[in-house]
């Protein structure tokens, strides 16, 4: 028999508010873990797409809160445009909206014969015959989602365009996108002259620390604009500090209910333990060894609590993914890292849970184990 | 000539001292409840006695005084000449020296006979696989072999005390303080649990205090000190052959 074997069966035998303590504290590193793994997913899309399209550096005004950034003039793509060591750039007005039957989808506008159109697969259909032609191009998961197909007509920032087109692209984001000219964009949404990004590329040969200096000119340019290298565009963007911001208030709001939770019962546990406690400390256990089996206990329901957040978290994930409009935008990226921080977090949660209880257990006088008799 | 395989013990004229209290008093509620008022008492090594008196005369106060679990107020409690008091560790005193067994037993519920009995040897550095080996050679020794695995919801009370006493033998205590061990049982686990007792007391040259308010327990002991209002009020010696 170790001391192990006495923590494990206290819990036990109190199954049903284990298993409440341990939902109180797996809530909340559930939630920790799927932000985690939206903030990872939302960043490796970004990269992803960014990658597809060759795209060097992004610049847009600095905005925070909205996912999607305030727009600016286009002027601006060509001032970037003719700064040295930069090969091609092209404006980008991008906008999340409701369409049809979708609560949510990206439609993005590319300048028209800039280098972003090159890397589209089109696997049906054809382009947008010019930068004018009211026509949309569907990635492949939008015309599932959106069950639409070449040929077919689509209500679109009021008026109604035709699907020309659909294409395949490793990025998510993009496959779950609508893509049409910058030009038609503007013109339909009010944004004559707009937009809200510049993807650029650098001529062959610049390198990171170059590549840095010609963001800082960028930004130099007007304030309030900020230029990302690709590699680290996804980590700056507002989405991803916005769930970063939220993951640290859940992280915050988890400590505590856990906190909360963890130490209530275990207080309770103690308290009703009085004469046990007092029994052990008659036939010669140390104060010490009192305090290891609270603390033990607290921390070995900190850390199923983590165990079943992490579970938990895998589980809405895959419930998410039930939705198509979301499995084909949002990845929810549970990395090992996310993992281990939540583990460790409900870990340290449940000990420090346990150090006042166990305080208090270790005070209890061993005398009580002749008085209640 | 002495017969050698006697040796002299039979002679011997004074046995050692285990155990002593040295005008102890304890009160409780600032004063107003004096429940020992000044007890010397004598334990000598291999001795068996009973404790008795009417209920709220200091019995129980006294034993915990003498298993180190309280301290007194004033006056000393020695233990093989060690004031007690002077003892850095009394949880290790009472771990190593003292076993303890309780009217209404006071096993761990959760655990199984076998490791109830390991659960003072937790403070041991024996290693498990002995440990374990241990406890299922007290569980025999008290008649319990095949109760090993059951939990004490599972046992009847004779059966459970009798787990209690191979708990309180784990760590080969010097003395067995028993406070009316037999307070929760029938007749015939009485009988069987104060056999047991006179049986340890007997075959480990054990120095067994029990306290009981029923003679016929009483009985058993060699030597039966009455407790009357928080003081010694006889002390002699049981006759030979009871009960
Ligand atoms: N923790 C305590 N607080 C207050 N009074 C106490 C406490 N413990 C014991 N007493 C009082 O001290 C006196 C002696 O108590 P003790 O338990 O030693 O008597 P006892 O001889 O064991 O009685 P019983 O036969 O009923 O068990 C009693 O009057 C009791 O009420
Ligand atoms: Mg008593």
């Amino acid at each position: 028999m170790r001391l192990w074997t006495m923590v494990s069966r206290n819990l036990r035998v109190r199954r049903m508010r284990t298993a409440l303590t341990l939902l109180g504290i797996a809530v909340g590193m559930m939630a920790i873990v799927t932000l985690m793994g939206l903030a990872r997913g939302f960043e490796n899309n970004w990269d992803q797409t960014l990658n597809a399209r060759g795209t060097d550096v992004v610049v847009n005004r600095i905005s925070t809160g909205s996912p999607i950034p305030a727009p600016f003039s286009e002027e601006v793509d060509r001032e970037i445009s003719a700064l040295p060591d930069i090969e091609d750039s092209g404006g980008v007005l991008a906008v999340l909206m409701p369409v049809e039957n979708l609560p949510m989808i990206l439609v993005t506008s590319w300048e028209w014969e800039s280098y972003i159109w090159n890397h589209l697969e089109i696997v049906e259909g054809r382009m947008q015959k010019d930068g004018h032609e009211k026509a949309v191009l569907l990635g492949k998961s939008a015309s599932q989602i959106l069950r639409k197909q070449v040929g077919d007509s689509l209500q679109l920032l009021g008026s109604e365009f035709s699907v020309c087109g659909i294409y395949e692209s490793t990025s998510m984001i993009e496959s779950g996108a609508i893509v049409i000219p910058l030009g038609v964009m503007q013109s339909h949404s009010d944004n004559a002259g707009k937009i809200n990004f510049v993807n650029l590329r650098f001529s062959p040969g610049v390198d990171k620390a170059r590549g840095r200096e010609i963001c800082d000119r960028i930004e130099q340019l007007h304030s309030g604009l900020s230029a990302s290298l690709a590699s680290e565009a996804a980590q700056r963007s507002s989405t991803a500090q916005g769930v970063k911001g939220m993951t640290l208030a859940v992280t915050l709001l988890s400590m505590v209910v856990g906190l909360a939770s963890v130490m209530n019962t275990m207080l309770m546990s103690v308290f009703e333990r009085t004469v046990e406690i007092g029994v052990l400390r008659a036939i010669g256990w140390k104060a010490a060894r009192i305090r290891r089996m609270i603390l033990l206990e607290a921390t070995l329901l900190g850390i199923s609590g983590g165990v079943l957040g992490v579970l938990l978290g895998f589980l809405v994930r895959e419930l998410l993914y039930l939705f198509p409009a979301i499995s084909g935008t949002i990845r929810v990226e549970i990395g090992v890292e996310a993992i281990v921080f939540t583990l460790l977090f409900s870990t340290v949660v449940g000990a420090l849970s346990g150090l006042y209880p166990a305080i208090r257990a270790s005070r209890m006088k061993p005398t009580v184990a002749f008085r209640h008799q | 000539m002495p017969d050698p395989r006697h040796g002299n013990n039979m002679e011997e004229p004074q046995k050692s001292c285990l155990a002593e209290t040295i005008a102890v008093t304890r009160s409780y509620e600032n004063g107003r409840v004096r429940a020992l008022r000044g007890v010397d008492l004598r334990i000598e090594e291999g001795d068996f006695v009973a404790i008795t008196g009417s209920s709220g005369s200091g019995k129980t106060t006294l034993l915990q005084m003498l298993g180190g679990l309280d301290t007194p107020d004033s006056g000393e409690v020695m233990f093989r000449g060690q004031v007690l008091s002077e003892m850095r560790d009394l949880s290790s005193f009472r771990a190593r020296r003292v076993g303890f067994v309780f009217q209404s037993f006071h096993l761990l519920p959760t655990l199984t006979a076998s490791e109830n009995v390991q659960v003072p040897m937790v403070e041991s550095p024996l290693p498990m696989k002995e440990r374990e080996q241990r406890a299922i050679q007290l569980l025999k020794e008290v008649g319990l072999a095949e109760r090993i695995h059951h939990r004490p919801a599972e046992l009847s009370g004779g059966e459970r005390q009798r787990v209690a006493i191979a708990r309180s033998l784990a760590n080969e205590p010097d003395l067995l303080l028993a406070d009316e061990p037999t307070g929760n049982l029938d007749r015939e686990s009485t009988t069987m649990v104060m056999e047991l007792l006179t049986r340890i007391h007997r075959e480990n040259g054990m120095t067994l205090i029990l306290v009981t308010h029923d003679p016929s327990t009483a009985a058993y002991a060699h030597r039966q000190v009455r407790i009357s209002d928080g003081l010694v009020d006889r002390n002699v010696p049981n006759p030979p052959g009871a009960p």
